[in-house]
């Protein structure tokens, strides 16, 4: 049998390029051709992620086809439970306006410096390891986007931050992300943390003082402390609280509400001055 | 003496599982999925007569990095280095294609890479060894059961037989 070369100089070539192309990509010098390589990958990744949308919607219909009726039954009950809670929140915020004017303050989406927009973004793809939690959009700079701005679904929920945008994709670090920290305050009682992905344990929320508050089922939300993540944006909810008097600061299991496996469209948070 | 690997299969497959592997494989096998890509890579390893497969390697593990990686040039350099190290042992050890051989030889394969890509995200990028430690063992075990598995199939795919 004759013995198959071992190729060390295609090896070495290949190392001496990859070293290149990181070094380059650690000064920024890599965006163009990653832009023209996305431009060609992202359509193609976006037309499977539709498919797959498509399919995953047919297996859920077949899934549900039974509770139907008593998910019909629920959501007219939870419909008229709403629409009374539409009515009474009109009815504060026609108050709340008067006294903002009262107050000289900004209307509507606007803080005391500056308002919030979204932007409505397909995903592209996901992340093909296990360990690092991320998701392609088609939210580019175009679109107004910027690193470090987060990315929500429906509701006002936080899934995560924009780390990498190119001309017409981001790629948005998820919240369960290992490298994921985001400033946050507990709704009840406004103690202010960390909330820390976890990976596949889920999230944690961090570096509580031990003076603070923590209770279980109290909803988190962002404190606004951090630049693109204004405040407010809803997180999930305390699960279990873990305390102790030997340790410098309390934390708790955060269940976030957010579904990342079946998130098909998401929205970017734009904070313009007001 | 030439591949035994039918590249108009080969090729395309490798484009198709990419796609798949980021979009369905990704949406609905959420724990620990199988990474196809590398496995066929695998099988195309063993059936290599030469080290070109490496360019093959360098391509879609940089498609990875750039497409869906979460740091830039882990998946190239991991995928590189587990081809030629796995090419390096199949010349060492495999005399001949023994079934039992290349199950064994696609499971070390598999620890190899799960192996660098830890290595690699905590000696470049400084990840904490605390984040990637609760998941690592599991998912370096699913990962060397898949390619045991599935090498052997995935080489029976691109196999072409030699004029």
């Amino acid at each position: 049998m004759q013995k198959p070369a071992i190729g060390s100089k295609n090896f070495i070539f290949i190392l001496v390029v990859l070293f290149i192309l990181i070094a380059m990509n650690s000064q920024g010098r890599l965006e163009g051709p990653k832009n023209v390589a996305l431009s060609w990958l992202a359509p193609i990744g976006s037309r499977f992620q539709s498919s797959s949308n498509v399919f995953g919607d047919f297996l859920s219909t077949i899934e549900k086809i039974d509770s139907f009726k008593s998910e019909n039954e629920r959501l007219m009950a939870e419909n008229r439970d709403l629409n009374y809670k539409l009515v009474k929140n009109e009815e504060l915020t026609l108050e709340n306006e008067a006294l903002r004017k009262q107050l000289r303050f900004k209307s509507g989406l606007c803080g005391e410096s500056d308002c919030i927009s979204f932007e409505l973004g397909r995903i592209t793809g996901r992340t093909l390891d296990s360990y690092g939690k991320f998701i392609m959009t088609d939210l580019g700079k175009g679109d107004g986007a910027e690193i470090g701005n987060a990315v929500t679904i429906g509701g006002g929920i936080l899934i995560g931050k924009i780390v990498e945008v190119n001309e017409e994709y981001s790629k948005v670090m998820l919240l369960t992300s290992p490298e994921s920290s985001v400033n946050c305050l507990t709704e009840t009682t406004r103690a202010n943390g960390l909330l820390r992905g976890k990976y596949s344990t889920g999230v944690k929320l961090e570096m509580i003082d031990q003076s603070e508050g923590l209770n279980k089922e109290d909803i988190v939300i962002t404190s606004g402390l951090e630049t693109g993540i204004p405040k407010g944006l809803i997180l999930g909810k305390i699960s279990v609280v873990e305390e102790s008097p030997n340790t410098v600061f309390k934390s708790a299991e955060v269940e976030l509400f957010s579904d990342f496996d079946h998130i098909e469209q998401v929205f970017l948070v734009k904070q313009n001055e007001g | 003496m030439k591949d035994k690997i039918n590249y108009h299969i080969f090729l395309p497959a490798m484009f198709l599982l990419f796609f798949l592997e980021s979009t369905f494989i990704a949406q609905f096998w959420t724990n620990f999925p199988p990474n196809l890509v590398l496995i066929l890579l695998f099988a195309s390893i063993f059936l290599s007569r030469s080290s070109d497969f490496v360019y093959v390697a360098f391509f879609f593990g940089f498609l990875s990095d750039i497409f869906s990686g979460s740091h830039f040039g882990i998946s190239t350099l991991s995928f590189v280095l587990t081809a030629m190290a796995v090419f390096m042992l199949k010349v060492k050890f495999m005399k001949e294609d023994r079934f039992t051989k290349i199950v064994g030889l696609s499971a070390c394969a598999a620890i190899l890479y799960d192996l660098s890509y830890l290595f690699l995200a905590i000696l470049v990028y400084n990840a904490d060894f605390n984040d990637y430690a609760v998941v690592a063992p599991q998912k370096i075990l699913f990962d060397t059961i898949y390619a045991a598995a599935l090498v052997y199939p995935a080489m029976h795919l691109i196999y072409k037989e030699q004029e």
